[in-house]
């Protein structure tokens, strides 16, 4: 676990200095969110709303599945924000690729991105519905002026 | 309504229950051939 990790579970993001690199975990659970085609809202790990806060800029990011993703059909995710960009963390992906599939994948970003406003984080399910899966986002951001 | 514009033109509408439909970019429809002139 990395040293800003473990910081953070005592301070907290609010209590980070601005230069920092923070952590914050969405969650995509397919038992609350469901599977059907298009973007879903992703949530905290308590399943609240959640977002990213303006002027965030996105430094990584990686996903642990906890729940393997299946579908009756070919669906794809794709991970991203809204509006500044809903595959600027994952492109659209078949479900059932290495990149879902492994128990945690440290993943490069599509694009780097300054978000321009409090942003939610999205997986947008296309081509079919998924039928199960769970997991957890982590994004790595710092703050920007 | 509330969303936004991909890039590549793919529209995200905002649904009541917080969540997304995904509306792909209209193809361009195919040009019209101009009328042939009717000979005289």
């Amino acid at each position: 676990m990395p040293q800003n990790r473990k910081l953070q579970d005592l301070v907290n993001n609010e209590f980070l200095g601005r230069f920092q690199e923070k952590t914050q975990v969405f969650l995509y659970d397919f038992a609350v969110l469901g599977g059907g085609a298009g973007a879903k809202t992703l949530t905290d790990t308590d399943g609240n709303a959640a977002t990213l806060p303006n002027n965030a800029i996105i430094s990584s990011a990686s996903w642990d599945v906890v729940t393997v993703l299946a579908s009756s059909g070919s669906a794809t995710v794709a991970l991203g924000v809204a509006t500044d960009g809903a595959a600027i963390i994952k492109a659209a992906t078949a479900f059932d690729n290495a990149a879902y599939v492994a128990a945690t994948q440290i993943g490069g970003l599509v694009a780097s991105k300054k978000l321009t406003g409090d942003r939610a984080v999205l997986a947008t399910i296309a081509t079919a519905a998924l039928t199960a899966g769970k997991m957890y986002v982590y994004i790595n951001y710092y703050e920007g002026f | 309504m509330s969303g936004w514009v991909e890039e590549d033109g793919t529209e995200y509408v905002l649904r009541d229950d917080g969540n997304y439909d995904v509306i792909p970019p209209k193809k361009a429809a195919p040009k019209k051939k101009a009328a042939k002139k009717a000979k005289k």
